[in-house]
Formats: C-alpha cells, structure tokens, sequence
C-alpha cells in the first residue's frame, strides 16, 4: 500500500512537471497548450512508454472525477444567463444540428463498415447507433482550456462555450436511444426505448437539479462569507460533494457540476467572477494532471485494418458532421456570418465523455461479435479510444483556428494584463525634443504648450541627459516672467535618480512611477545608456491601456458596425 | 514687481553683513572669485573648489548679467548645505561681465543651494532680482559707504 501511494504521488509529480514541459514545448510551436499536457501522457501512459500503469489510472479515477467536476463547474460559470436570453434560438439549433448530423454521419459510415466485417444487418445498426451517439459529444475541458489560454472573446468564444457545455446532454440522449436500439437490435433484449429515454432524462435531469441545488447553497453561504479564500475552499468542498452524489446516483457527473457553475454566476456576478478568475489561476495543475491522464489512458493495442478504417471513416465524418451541423443550425438560427464560418472549425475536441460512453456501451454489448477475434463492445472500445487519440491532438489547434480565423484571440483582457504584456517603448513619447542646459526658461515654457506635455528632458553638450524640467518645477518662476530670459534650463533642471528604458516592462516602470509619485520620467536609449529617448507619461499610459483594452474586447461584429 | 512668493524669502537669514564688499575696480574672474572666496570660512560649503568651478560652469553656457547693471551668478550643489549669499559692488563697472542689457554690471549678487534645494533656489533669485532692480535700492547700494550699510540698504532696513 505505501509503495502504491508514493509511486501515484511520484507519477502526479512526472504528470505536472512533464506535463508543463510538454506545454511549454507546444506553445513554442503555437500549439495550444492543452495538447502538450496529452502528448506527455501519451508518452508516458499505455501507448508510449508505460510509466503510468492500467493501476496508477485507476488510483488516480478519484482525481480525475474530481478534475472533472471543477472543470465542469468553471465551464458553467462562463454561461451567464443574459448569452441565453439573447442567442438562445441560435444555440439551440446549432446544437442539434451539430450532434444529429455528426450522429448520421458517423453512424451511417460506422455501420457500413461494420457491416463488410460482420456481414450482419442487425450488427452493423447497432455499432453504428452507438458510434454516431458517441460522434455527437464534443470535449468542453480541452476546448475551454484553449479559449482560456488564448484569452479569447466575442460570438465565436460565446457559441462555443454555450456549445460544448449542452452537446454532453444531448450526446447522452442520443446514446441512451442509441444504445437501447442497439440491443434491442443486436441481442433482441426486450428493453422499452421510452423506459430508457426516461431512465436518461431522469438522470440529466437529476444531474441539473443537484448541481442547482449546490449552487444555491454555494451563493447562500458565499453571501455570508467576508474571506475570499473562505469562499474558494468552499467551493471546492461543494464540488467534491456534487461530484461525489453524483459518482453514487450514476448522474453526469459533468453536467451536474456545471449547472452548479451557472447557477452561482447567474446568481451573483459580481461575486462569482472574482471566484472564477481566482479559481481559473489555481486550478492549473488540477488541468495539467487531468489532461496527462487522459493521454495516459489512450491505449491503442494491435486493432485490426477495418478498425484503422472505421477510425479513418469516424474521424473524417465527425469533422464535416459537426462542421456542417453547426453552419446548418447557424444559418437555421440566424446567427452572424462569422459564427456560421468558424464555430464548427472549433468543436473537434472529443474527450473523457466519450470514451465513457463508449466503455458503457461496451458492457451492454460484449457479448455480440463482429468476427472473430473482435467483440462489437471492444471495437466500440478501441474505435472511441483511438478516435479519441486523433481528435485530442487535432482538436485544440482546430479550435485555436477556429477563434483565430473569427479575431476573438486576446480580447477577453483587462487593463492589468495590457499593461503587463506591454513594454515601456510601446506608449512612450518621442515627440518631446530633449532641451540644452543652456536653453532659456521661456523657450521651456514655450515647448509645454507646443508639446502638450508637463516634462521635458535637459541634457549636455554631449546629448546626455541631465536631468528634467517639469511645470511643477516652474511653478515658482511663472510670476517672474521677467526672469524667463535670464534662467536657464541648468538652473531649474532636476537630476533623475531613477531610470527607465526602452525595454522594460512597462508595468513595473508603472510600479515605480506609482512609488515615487511621479507623473512622468524620461526614458534612456538602451544602447547609449544616458540619452534620452523619449517620456514616459503615466496617465497616458493608463489611458492607452484603457484605450486597447475597450478595443480589443469589442468582437469584430462590433468594430465594423462601428466603422460603418 | 510684487511677488508674495519671493517676498517670502528673509534675506537675512541667508546674508550676513561679513559678505558684502565694495570695490573700485575689477574685472569678472576676480569679482567672482572674490565673492566665493568670501565663504572661505564657512561649513555650509563642503568644498570651495567645486563651488568655484560650478559658478564658472554656469557662466560658460550664459553670462548671468541679467541686465541693468545686475549680475546674479548662481549654482546649486550637492556639496553645499543651504542656500547662501555674498554681495559684491563695483561703482565703476564690471567691462567683461557681459550683460543682456549690455551695460557694465555694477552689483553682483552670488548664490549657491543645495541640489534639492529647487523650491527655495528659484525663489532666492527671483526675490534678489526683484530687489536689485527697485530704482532707489540699485542707487543706494552704489551708493553706499561701507558695507554695513549696502547690507542695510539690501536687506531692507533702510527702505
């Protein structure tokens, strides 16, 4: 038992550590991070070098569950209920678009293949019912992370997330009819397809319900909470709780947790996104370790020729399913332009709910053989979890496309994270010319109302600075304006202790403005250490900030119906 | 001129009759090198030499006569305590200290601060400038009969 415990702890640790180098790998590529995360699991799970054994994954189930619920819970909290109110119809029919058609698709090609195998109608129906119904579900983790990592906003972003959180609902049903279907065709049981519709319904339905529930005990207690990480603890406690009736009653475990989510947000915005934005930072390696076990766990072990072929045919029906199901559903709905075009590109993902479904499947129709070697529940099996594979590491750089394509990426930014990824040279000023000691006081005067500026750098012979000259620092000779002609820019200059350059990082020349309760400073050329290159206004700085900030969180739509 | 802020400035508490001196004739170097060297026996300057050199630096950019027979030379250093002042008067006029004005500079008025000393620097000056070119104080001063009394006559007491 105690080796057991520090073996799983030491393979948390490889998963974290080898799962950032992973990502840190990929984006050097400008691959979504998410797909690193999944290619160190493959590599160091069943498919590659089988550090992380069929036992370390079921140790680690708990984990993943638990992964699963605040990944849920955080999806929920993206859908705010104003998105609903107003492209409710949209959603809606690109919903069901998007998981009938890839349903069809995936279905019809599945069962044909199947059926050259097996050469049996009835067989054939059925792997094709389930196949379609797994096609439908779309991964919500692995898509949100990339919107996350690309901090992306606007119709495309909106759709997306409304998407992929409702189509694990909608995959469900589609699997429950399905697979009822199934073995009713496959193995004649007497199942009743309302009964099972029902049993379906009873369970998302419950799913919704507790996590509703949870949401409201989560705001009530939150309201009276003060501490923040009070706040946090308790909803991670909540979670647990959510996931755990869950795990016991056989309800989504997924949809329950994000209907907790979007009963908090939409009950108190201003609260939860504080929540939200705290939790999205400190879940991380929760992220990391959830998606290197879902590498881990993709096992791929000598399937047949037909099987690379349904796989093949699976994939390839999935993708022009879902795509063509969401421009349908879009045009249908009358949503925009840009969400017809990109939101299909950005549903490939497929993850832990389909292998889930397909391993269900597998248990009701193990005992159905396609030939001889191969049970219809094992193919089923081997297909989602190879398909699964493919999708995972296709699916986030489609979905990065996606947004890219739609203009979304780095809109969903504030002033801090502007400021931040700005460096001090991008909102300097290099129109203010540096002044000579031997520059009288009223040609300074002149150029703060020629410049519109409040500081101006003084510098030598040599063009090194000096030292500065602000308005503040004339204030005691603006009455003696006699005395203009006769001081100098050396006689009011004042020395600069602290300097800035080109180069820095602007929030931290911020910081240090902010300190020394400074308005403006001169910035020095980076190559010649003591020349001027320019000011650095800190209200200007601000307002810029603010500036790109309102710009770039505009969705495109909006921008051209402002130019227009 | 009436300026609340430079009136606010008590030159008596930043000249001392033992730095005022009146002479018949002299050139710009030695009236200015007379007038540092009158602070020659006090700690508010940390070093003479550097004084000296700061004073002559500031004349090289432009000459600090400021016009109607008044020169003002002035630095500020961080060598240099607090803000001071010596007085020089030469009735005949000073031929090489050039002038805005181009008259011959008759009083000269020299004052050093310390580098961080803006506030209090700026309005030293404007207040002397304002002093010296008051008609009846720029004729009692060359006027004067000793010292004493141009120190008198500078700060006020004889108004």
């Amino acid at each position: 038992m105690g080796s057991l415990s520090i073996g799983v702890l030491f393979i948390l640790g490889i998963g974290v550590v080898g799962g950032l180098g992973g990502a840190w790998l990929f984006r050097r590529l400008h691959v979504p991070q998410v797909v690193g995360y999944i290619a160190i699991g493959i590599i160091i799970g069943k498919s590659g070098l089988g550090i992380v054994s069929s036992s370390d994954i079921h140790a680690l189930h708990p984990f993943t569950m638990f992964a699963l619920g605040v990944i849920g819970f955080l999806v929920g909290g993206e859908l705010k209920g104003e998105n609903f109110r107003k492209y409710g119809k949209q959603f809606a029919s690109m919903l069901v678009c998007e998981g009938v058609v890839a349903f069809v698709m995936v279905g019809l090609v599945s069962a044909a293949i199947i059926y050259v195998v097996s050469q049996s109608l009835v067989v054939a129906a059925a792997g094709g019912v389930v196949f379609g119904a797994v096609a439908s579900a779309t991964d919500p983790a692995s898509t949100i992370q990339v919107l996350w990592e690309y901090r992306t906003r606007g119709m495309v972003t909106t759709a997306l997330i409304a998407l992929v959180a409702m189509d694990d609902a909608l995959a469900m049903t589609l699997y429950g009819i399905g697979t009822s279907t199934s073995r009713i065709l496959a193995q004649g049981e007497s199942v009743s397809i309302a009964h099972e519709a029902a049993t379906i319904g009873i369970e998302l339905g419950g799913a919704l319900l507790v996590g509703a529930i949870a949401g409201f005990v989560l705001n009530f207690i939150a309201r009276y909470t003060q501490k923040d990480e009070r706040i946090f603890a308790l909803t991670f406690g909540i979670i647990l709780l959510v996931d755990g009736i869950a795990v016991a009653v056989g309800m989504d475990l997924i949809l329950a947790s994000m209907a907790t989510g979007v009963t908090f947000v939409n009950l108190a915005p201003q609260r939860s996104e504080r929540l939200l934005k705290t939790m999205q930072g400190y879940s991380e390696p929760i992220y990391v370790l959830f998606f290197v076990m879902v590498g881990a766990r993709l096992g791929v072990s000598d399937m047949p020729m037909w099987l690379w072929a349904l796989v093949a045919g699976y994939v390839l029906c999935r993708s022009a399913g879902k795509a063509g199901g969401v421009l349908l559903g879009a045009r249908l709905g009358g949503a925009s332009g840009v969400v017809q075009r990109y939101t299909g590109l950005g549903m490939m993902a497929q993850g832990g709910v389909a292998v889930g479904l397909a391993i269900m499947a597998s248990q009701h129709l193990q005992g159905v053989q396609i030939s001889a070697d191969m049970s219809l529940g094992n193919a089923i099996v081997y297909g989602v979890t190879a398909t699964t594979l493919i999708v995972q590491l296709i699916g986030p750089p489609l979905t990065k496309l996606a947004v890219k394509f739609a203009d979304e990426i780095d809109r969903d930014v504030t002033e801090e994270d502007i400021i931040a990824g700005w460096q001090v040279k991008d909102v300097m000023t290099t129109e203010i010319p540096p002044f000579r000691l031997d520059t009288p006081v009223e040609k300074i005067m002149a150029a703060f109302s020629d410049y519109n500026c409040f500081i101006v750098p003084v510098v030598d012979k040599a063009g090194k600075l000096r030292g500065t000259i602000s308005l503040e620092d004339l204030k005691e000779v603006l009455v003696s304006r006699e005395a203009w002609h006769w001081l100098l820019a050396d006689d009011v200059a004042q020395s600069v202790d602290e300097k800035l350059y080109p180069s820095m990082p602007l929030n931290e020349a911020m910081d240090l403005m902010h300190r020394l309760e400074l308005e403006q400073m001169p910035v020095l050329s980076q190559e010649d250490q003591d020349t001027p290159a320019g000011i650095l206004d800190y209200r200007r700085a601000q307002r810029k900030a603010a500036h790109e900030t309102v710009k770039r969180r505009q969705s495109p739509d909006e921008e051209i119906s402002q130019s227009a | 001129m009436a300026d609340g802020t430079a009136n606010a400035v008590d030159l008596t508490r930043i000249l001392s009759a033992d730095r005022v001196f009146i002479v018949d004739t002299a050139d710009k170097e030695t009236m200015l090198n007379n007038l540092v060297y009158c602070f020659e026996d006090t700690s508010s300057i940390g070093n003479l030499q550097e004084f000296r050199k700061g004073i002559f630096q500031r004349e090289e950019l432009m000459s600090t006569g400021i016009g109607l027979e008044i020169g003002v030379p002035h630095v500020r250093l961080a060598s240099i305590a607090n803000v001071i002042m010596a007085l020089g008067i030469c009735r005949s006029g000073i031929p090489d200290y050039e002038s805005l004005d181009d008259m011959p500079i008759k009083i000269v008025c020299m004052i050093g601060a310390h580098e961080t000393q803006h506030s209090q620097y700026i309005k030293t000056l404007a207040r002397v400038s304002e002093r010296l070119k008051d008609d009846d104080v720029h004729d009692a001063l060359l006027q004067a009969n000793d010292p004493e009394e141009a120190y008198s006559v500078f700060i006020g007491d004889k108004d």
